[in-house]
């Protein structure tokens, strides 16, 4: 059966679905529209391997799945200067010298709980914005374990990295993003 | 640490406090929990610091909401390919064919 007619269909229909998908992982518009275009023109590459056993979005989606993979991979292969630097910029200020939290500065209540911020869209912006404070590296892994529950070791393997480094990047990831949404979104005037 | 009220309240917290892990290991602990199960002894530990941190309880509740988010905004609502991109992307398309 004929049925990459017109793959150009694919951008009318799927785009937007595609391209949100590949913005929420990567987070850079430009990247994400590239994942997408590499995505299609594999899907067109192997348009006979579409058999209809899923729908057509659904099986573009799994390829552009494994392109978003396959940039994470990339930037697993980069040690860059950020990621030190990140890495140094532990916040000791925040321990006593028995490292116990010191009380004014540790974390604070969030006024708004749980589900009224999640209803808010100031709320995705900055969540979104502290994300993308995070080095790029570490924002992967981070994304691939929150958003997409992908096993540790699989996360490993994928940037080549060992599992102790691995906890190390999503224990600074987590607390780094806490305190940015603390100072930005739960305790900003 | 929470302030105790009576001298064997100071007791069990001081207790409490030299016996389970500090707070700075407590935060790497509480994004562990989040990737998978940790031993037992482990948790309980963490359970009894909890009783007398209210920090780290914020912590981990604030980690476990982070999470909570992250697994919701898998698709980023709202946003859409703008036209010209469509329009590299068919071009690129057409090329290919």
């Amino acid at each position: 059966m004929p049925l990459a007619a017109s793959p150009e269909r694919w951008v009318d229909e799927h785009g937007d679905c595609l391209y949100r998908y590949a913005l929420a992982r990567v987070r850079r518009p430009e990247v994400a529209e590239d994942l997408v275009q590499d995505a299609l023109l594999a899907a067109v590459r192997t348009s006979d391997g579409f058999a209809g056993r899923a729908s057509e979005r659904t099986w573009l989606v799994g390829i552009l799945k494994n392109k978003v993979c396959d940039h994470f991979r990339k930037l697993g292969r980069e040690t860059t200067f950020t990621d030190m630097e990140f890495f140094s910029g532990e916040p000791a200020d925040k321990f006593d010298g028995d490292d116990f939290w010191i009380h004014e500065r540790g974390p604070v209540e969030w006024k708004l709980e749980g589900a009224a911020a999640l209803e808010r869209a100031e709320f995705w912006q900055a969540l979104n914005s502290c994300v993308s404070k995070l080095p790029e590296r570490i924002a992967a892994v981070f994304t691939m374990r929150e958003m997409d529950d992908v096993p540790s070791r699989e996360v490993c393997a994928t940037l080549g990295i060992s599992d102790a480094n691995l906890w190390v990047m999503l224990h600074r990831a987590r607390m780094a993003l806490r305190q940015c949404l603390e100072l930005n979104y739960f305790t900003a005037p | 640490m929470i302030e105790p009220t009576s001298w064997w309240k100071a007791k069990i917290v001081t207790w409490v406090a030299e016996h389970t892990p500090k707070c700075h290991d407590m935060t790497r602990l509480i994004s562990q929990s989040q990737d998978g199960p940790l031993p037992l002894g482990t948790r309980v530990k963490m359970w009894l610091h909890y009783r007398i941190c209210v920090w780290c309880e914020r912590y981990r509740d604030q980690l476990g909401f982070i999470g909570k988010a992250m697994r919701g905004c898998r698709h980023e609502h709202g946003a859409e390919l703008p036209d010209d991109a469509k329009e590299r992307l068919k071009r690129a398309l057409r090329e290919k064919r």
